[in-house]
């Protein structure tokens, strides 16, 4: 410890501590302008001098490391006057155009200048006009280069934190400006974490623009409905209407941290046809109906079903929350006495046997319910058929971040490249499917390389050492090899490499990387084939495959486009806020209220139970689905199943105690103690081959697909913003041999199966030349069944039309 | 006039050329050193001499040496800075056209001290001559066994790079210049960690002056003793003085330190082109100026400091009575603002803001009060910019403003309102 | 004055060379500004096209490399004319009389400081110290030095270079 005088105050800190940490810790507020907890220290703005006696100088105290026995003054007149002198020269060529300014409210300049500034300024010239139009960088990011203080946060969090580099500085000194240049702008991730870090109102968001003051709006503090990372946000409204998404910088894994589909993406909410009514299809139509009617007609129906032990199948979507997913699996198995409940139609590989008893071992076993903060800790970060950048943006922010750290090292294997290929140590291209090969062989003796190493040999020595090397190992693992049928073998190899490394004395921690935002809460809550609430394992037997599903309810899913067509169609129940595809086949609709209109809980990547509040109210004449249930059990003599949050929360206490624990030591034991999967030893290493990359054969390609950085199935695609982003469907590919522009313009098609789907060519020369990669919204809007989930992924022949810009300008 | 040293060879015009540097007795300097001296010992040598940095800091260069860590595994940067920009200097660029292998022997030598295998020589884009002759040096020591692998049959190696800058005055600040090497914009670096722990691509790193280098050489041929009894005790050694401005005979003298900067102006410079001198710049624009009165203050480091100026790059400026104090404030200021690199907000917004104000009562429409908000800034500014850049620009015009009040007085329009 | 030229061509143009450049140093983007500096020898000056082409060859974000090329003010990112003027005004000439030439040049040259006659033949300049101030007042074309400047030298130069075309005179 070091000890030091703070404005009289004697401190004692932590060796390294800088004067503005110690500061704030005891609540001596030092004004700052440039510094950023997240971001490199720059000590450039000059706001936080302060006076150290026995320096000449005044320090700053954002990059001052207290010494011992330093004596600091954070308040001194000499202090006082600097901060004036900094204001005021600042303030010198800044625009005084607050009244329009989107930032006046809530700027840190106007803040700063109101509580440490004299007030006036001297100058008597004319200030600087840089430009007099903004600058639209893109669609969603403006720039007024009059008002910005040169604080550079927006260069270092989109360098630093985001990676993409799209922003920098042009000229120097007083004409410096921040800017983008063409290549360097197709990078953007449209992220907005610029605008959020910017102090001034230099770098807006034009979905905000003139669209309210900040004093107006209304906040509400609910969580992302994107994907699994489960940010914070803070969703603002006025006059009842959407404004803007936010974050707080103290709340939340996130922290302020934002990516483009969560800052972008809420307007969703508007978007999208609703369903307002039941309806029921009479002679082939949907027919609105009444509530009663609906509900009867399903009752029936299960009835008879039950009696005779047909198959009821469920599907929720994993942007239900917890207690909706705790009372229909409740429906499911009370009232329709049914274990077939499915939450996620794309993780086809969880169908083969043993696959869920894998899951359960891995989730109640090595998976970690802390912050990603702390499993970022690790001297070695693993990422595991995951594509982080696009489906988890925010959790890759927060690698990125940590792998600054010189001493870390990280190991990348995803079918598609993204941009933490570049800080890997080492890095394969791997077909999802391939990690359980992978794994068997990082963990297996035969260390040695052949004669003539392929580059996949040469990745997995590299990995193997840099895993042998460390005491800390973070498993990150994406969903993609559970779409496989491989899933199984994946999910016992990955627990066997864990219990490998284990063996060595390290420490090996494991989180999934799920693109849908309660996928795991799902899971937690028994809406998975065999297993109840809390990963019990679940007596009732499991419906034979070959059973005809005779009922299938679905809850907020639109799974159907990708489900082959059976010859006896079931009795479909569709349960959901918005028209889709598979309500245009239901038998009977039920409307619903949407991400943003309910209350309830999500548990996102980290184990984190976090509370989701509405935003504004439902429909009206709607009834919570929760209520529904109980409606349909009460037609069906069933008795009633609770709906109220409250006694719901409790009911999933009572069944699964470890509910809602959160970075707690006791939690991991206490869901061990409760689960009982049985462990199936002999492991017969996979044959995988896998080296890949060595060119398409015959124009055949294995089609991958998943979310990109604009999307997040159905939700995304309601918001307008996003979808604009998007810029319409696209193949990615590598198309080979020959120059970049010998291809620019060409539309790919891709056969399979007497199926095709065209769109323009992507090219994206990091992908291996044997995959292609469609989007999934894309694909699904097309309804095109190409991708069906049993053999994942799928080979489809790809042909190349059109004629390349072959022209000399570059 | 004394001994010449650094300037001995100057008017020999194949000076630049090996050969000629080899007979008189060029590259001995390092023969010594890679003979009789272990590295430690060359640092301890260059202490003992007590060269002190010719760039503008007068830091003690075995002192800064000595900062380099033994036991670090990273490689290890020299960095030569030629990027001389200061307005009244142009020691370096001599140096550098005409007699350029006592630089490349020094930094050998200075390389060999620090354990340095790649060594970056950071030359302004616009000394076309000395970038020309500099390269032909290393390229004639490297067919000599002077540079490359082990240099004359020692375990000592060392490849010289020229970087060549391109018009930015701010990148002889030495974290800027480190900056610019690595392929950024140049501007300066947080320190701590200083350059010589974390430095070039983060390894340890040291930065020196030409001038500070090309002492080297002599310094080891003729021994630390023999430099350190030229000039005063605390400031050692051949040095090169430039005079310009309004004097008779502007150029590059050596002289030992300790003259008055009178006697630099009046002896060696010819005196004043018009009349008598009004004031002396000491050390490039960036020190403080004196007024005739102060002529005798003596020119080197510790007297110059006491002083509150300082020997800075030794680049004497004569004004003349002809001159207008306003609009040599004016012109500097706009120097500085122009070359400022925007990074630190006292600098970048200040000077602007210096700069409109110098323009105006120049143009007679002072205020009353500009004088006042002058020195506002120049508080504002100084000891509280990022670097030196900033400190210097507000020191200069602080200066101007003390002794020549009544000449920025005189262009405020009387009538005016206080601001 | 790539703009008669592809990306492509550029980027072979300088490949060899850039390859080259990039073997002095540990990173590619320290390669940035001798690249830089190539192209401008080869075309006189740089531009959109150029950073792209180096951006490539090195591997590095454009953004980098425009960066780079708006800091340092020696890389010239429009066309200059044929003859470039840079005639120091800093203290030294300007206590010697760099004002007077330069309202000299800029009655003969008919333009201001940072414009080209509208023949392109000539940019002129007003230029930071050149570091020459022992012949001021002195001014800096085609990598040359001309000092001790006076009117009668000045009307003798512009003489000279109008008379020369560009290529002959570096
Ligand atoms: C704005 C600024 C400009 C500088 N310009 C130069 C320069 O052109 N040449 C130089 O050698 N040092 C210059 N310096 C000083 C360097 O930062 C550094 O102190 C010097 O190169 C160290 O070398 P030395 O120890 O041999 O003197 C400058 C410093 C500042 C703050
Ligand atoms: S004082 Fe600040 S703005 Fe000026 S050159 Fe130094 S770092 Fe750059
Ligand atoms: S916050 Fe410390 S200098 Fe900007």
């Amino acid at each position: 410890m070091v000890t030091c005088t703070m404005d009289g105050q004697t401190l004692e800190v932590d060796p390294g501590t800088t004067i503005l940490t110690a500061a704030s810790s005891v609540g001596i507020k030092i004004p700052t302008f440039c510094f950023h907890e997240r971001l490199s220290l720059s000590a450039s703005c000059r706001m936080c001098l302060v006076e150290v006696e026995g320096r000449g100088k005044l320090e700053p105290a954002c990059a001052t490391v207290i010494a011992p026995d330093m004596v600091i003054h954070t308040q001194s007149a000499q202090v006082a006057g600097t901060r004036q002198d900094m204001l005021e020269i600042l303030l010198a060529n800044h625009p005084l155009d607050c009244p329009v300014c989107d930032k006046g409210g809530e700027c840190e300049l106007q803040d700063t200048v109101f509580r440490y500034g004299k007030g006036d300024s001297r100058l008597r010239d004319p200030k600087r006009v840089f430009r007099q139009d903004d600058i639209e960088l893109n669609q969603v990011i403006v720039f007024n280069a009059n008002r910005c203080i040169q604080c550079q946060r927006c260069v270092r969090v989109c360098e630093e934190v985001v990676g993409d580099v799209a922003l920098g500085t042009s000229e120097r000194g007083l004409d410096s400006e921040i800017t983008g240049v063409g290549n360097s702008l197709k990078d953007c991730s449209h992220c907005g974490n610029c605008i959020e870090v910017c102090p001034v109102g230099a770098l807006m968001s034009i979905p905000y623009r003139y669209k309210a003051r900040p004093w107006d709006l209304e906040k509400t503090e609910t969580i992302c409905g994107m994907c699994g990372s489960g940010c914070s946000i803070s969703v603002e409204f006025a006059d009842g209407r959407f404004k803007r998404v936010k974050s707080d910088p103290d709340t939340g894994m996130n922290k302020e941290l934002l990516c483009a589909k969560g800052r972008f993406g809420f307007d969703a909410i508007d978007g999208g046809k609703r369903i307002e009514h039941p309806m029921i299809r009479k002679n082939g139509v949907l027919k609105p109906v009444g509530w009663p009617e609906a509900i009867q007609l399903i009752a029936t129906r299960a009835c008879e079903i039950k009696e005779r032990h047909g198959r009821i199948q469920g599907q929720i979507s994993p942007r239900q929350s917890n207690e909706t997913a705790y009372k229909f699996q409740q429906l499911m198995r009370r009232v329709f006495e049914s274990q077939d409940i499915h939450s996620s139609t794309r993780f086809s590989g969880l169908q083969a046997p043993g696959a869920v008893a894998a899951l359960a071992r891995l989730v109640t076993g090595p998976m970690q319910r802390k912050p990603l903060q702390s499993l970022l800790e690790a001297d070695c970060i693993f990422l595991l058929g995951a594509n982080v950048s696009e489906e988890n943006p925010v959790s890759g922010y927060l690698l990125r971040s940590a792998m600054i750290d010189s001493g870390k090292r990280l190991i990348v294997s995803s079918s598609r490249p993204s941009g933490l290929d570049a800080i890997a140590s080492a890095k394969l291209r791997l077909l999802p499917g391939k990690e359980a090969s992978l794994m068997s062989r990082l963990i297996s003796d035969a260390s040695s390389l052949g004669d003539d190493p392929k580059p996949t040999d040469n990745m997995i020595a590299k990995a193997r050492g840099i895993l042998n090397g460390a005491e800390r190992i973070t498993l990150l693992i994406g969903t993609e090899f559970l779409r496989t049928s491989k899933a199984a073998e994946c999910l016992r190899w990955i627990e066997k490499a864990v219990g490998h490394f284990g063996a060595q004395g390290k420490t090996v921690e494991l989180q999934f990387l799920f693109d849908r935002p309660n996928q795991l809460g799902l899971w937690d809550m028994g809406c998975l084939s065999g297993v109840a609430p809390g990963w019990q394992g679940s007596l009732t037997p499991l419906p034979e495959p070959e059973d005809p599903v005779e009922l299938h309810y679905i809850l907020g899913a639109d799974p159907l486009p990708n489900e082959p067509s059976t010859d006896r169609p079931a009795f479909l129940v569709v349960h959901t806020s918005h028209f889709n595809k598979t309500v245009e086949r239901a038998d009977v609709v039920l409307p619903s209220a949407s991400y943003g209109e309910e209350s309830g809980t999500y548990t996102n990547n980290e184990g984190r139970v976090q509370t989701l509040r509405p935003v504004r109210s439902p429909l009206p004449d709607l009834l919570a689905a929760r209520q529904v249930f109980n409606l349909i059990s009460r037609a069906m003599w069933q008795g009633p199943l609770p709906v109220e949050e409250g006694s719901v929360r409790n009911r999933i206490k009572a069944k699964y105690p470890a509910f809602g624990l959160f970075d707690q030591e006791t939690i991991q034991s206490e869901a061990g103690q409760t689960c009982i999967w049985p462990k199936e030893d002999s492991l017969e290493p996979p044959e995988d081959d896998l080296s890949q990359g060595n060119g398409a054969a015959q124009g055949r390609r294995h089609l991958i697909t998943g979310d990109n950085q604009f999307q997040s199935g159905k939700l995304a695609t309601r918001s307008s913003i996003l979808s604009s982003l998007d810029k319409g469907p696209y193949v990615e590919m590598n198309p080979g041999a020959g120059a970049d522009r010998e291809y620019e313009g060409m539309m790919v098609t891709l056969f399979s199966t007497g199926e095709s789907f065209t769109a323009p060519l992507r090219i994206n020369r990091n992908l291996d030349e044997d995959t292609v990669f469609v989007p999934e919204s894309f694909l699904m809007e097309h309804g095109k069944k190409i991708l069906s989930c049993v053999d994942y992924p799928r080979d489809v022949d790809v042909v190349l039309s059109g004629f390349g810009h072959a022209s000399n300008k570059g | 006039m004394s001994e010449q040293v650094l300037l001995k060879n100057i008017d020999n015009p194949s000076a630049h050329r090996i050969e000629t540097y080899e007979a008189s007795g060029g590259y001995q300097g390092l023969r010594t050193v890679l003979r009789n001296f272990a590295p430690d010992e060359v640092i301890e040598e260059v202490k003992s001499a007590n060269l002190r940095g010719r760039g503008g800091a007068g830091f003690p260069t075995g002192l800064k040496w000595s900062f380099v860590p033994k036991d670090s595994p990273l490689p290890r940067y020299l960095c030569c800075n030629a990027d001389e920009g200061e307005p009244g200097t142009f020691k370096d660029r001599i140096l550098m056209e005409r007699d350029p292998h006592q630089l490349i022997e020094g930094m050998i030598i200075a390389a060999y001290a620090i354990g340095c295998r790649t060594a970056y020589l950071y030359i302004r884009g616009e000394y076309g001559l000395s970038i020309e002759h500099c390269q032909q040096a290393i390229d004639e020591a490297h067919a000599l066994g002077y540079l490359g692998p082990n240099i004359l049959d020692s375990e000592h190696s060392l490849e010289i790079h020229i970087h060549k800058g391109a018009g930015a005055y701010i990148c002889g600040e030495e974290t800027a210049l480190l900056e610019s090497i690595e392929g950024r914009r140049g501007q300066p670096k947080l320190k701590p960690p200083f350059p010589a722990v974390a430095g070039l691509y983060e390894c340890p790193t040291v930065v020196n002056n030409v001038e500070t280098l090309a002492c080297l050489p002599h310094l080891f041929s003729r021994g630390g003793e023999w430099f350190a009894s030229i000039g005063p005790d605390h400031s050692p050694g051949p040095k090169l003085f430039c005079i310009s401005g309004q004097v008779k005979r502007p150029g590059v003298y050596e002289l030992p330190m300790g003259r008055t900067l009178g006697e630099m102006l009046e002896d060696y410079g010819g005196g004043a082109l018009t009349g008598q001198f009004k004031a002396g710049i000491p050390g490039g624009v960036s020190a403080p100026m004196f007024p005739r009165s102060e002529f005798d203050i003596k020119m080197d480091f510790a007297s110059l400091a006491e002083a509150g100026s300082m020997l800075g790059s030794a680049g004497i400026i004569g004004l003349d009575e002809t001159a207008s104090i306003p609009q040599v404030a004016r012109r500097v200021t706009e120097f500085f603002n122009h070359e400022s690199c925007g990074k630190c907000t006292p600098c970048r917004e200040g000077l602007t803001w210096a700069a409109k104000i110098l323009r105006r009562i120049e143009a007679g429409r002072g205020q009353r009060g500009d004088v006042e908000q002058l020195e506002m800034l120049c508080g504002g500014i100084f000891g509280k910019s990022f670097c030196a850049l900033g400190d210097g620009a507000a020191w200069a015009l602080g200066a101007a403003l003390k002794h020549f009040r009544h000449e920025f007085d005189a262009l405020i329009i009387p009538q005016s309102k206080a601001g | 004055m790539s703009d008669t030229r592809s990306l492509d061509e550029i980027k072979s143009d300088l490949a060899e060379r850039v390859e080259q450049i990039m073997t002095r140093y540990p990173t590619a983007r320290s390669a940035i500004m001798p690249s830089l500096d190539l192209a401008q020898q080869e075309y006189g000056s740089v531009d959109e096209l150029t950073y792209r082409a180096i951006a490539e060859l090195l591997d590095v974000p454009e953004i980098w490399v425009f960066e780079v090329a708006s800091f340092y003010s020696l890389y010239d990112r429009s066309k200059m004319g044929r003859h470039h003027i840079r005639l120091c005004t800093n203290l030294p000439c300007m206590l010697r009389g760099a004002e007077a030439l330069m309202q000299h040049l800029q009655q003969r040259l008919e333009v201001e400081p940072g414009e080209t006659t509208s023949d392109g033949s000539f940019t002129l300049s007003a230029v930071e110290c050149l570091g020459a101030c022992e012949v001021a007042p002195v001014l800096m074309a085609h990598a040359q030095y001309h000092g001790d400047l006076t009117v009668e030298k000045l009307d003798a130069l512009l003489a000279t270079f109008a008379a020369q075309p560009a290529e002959e005179m570096s």
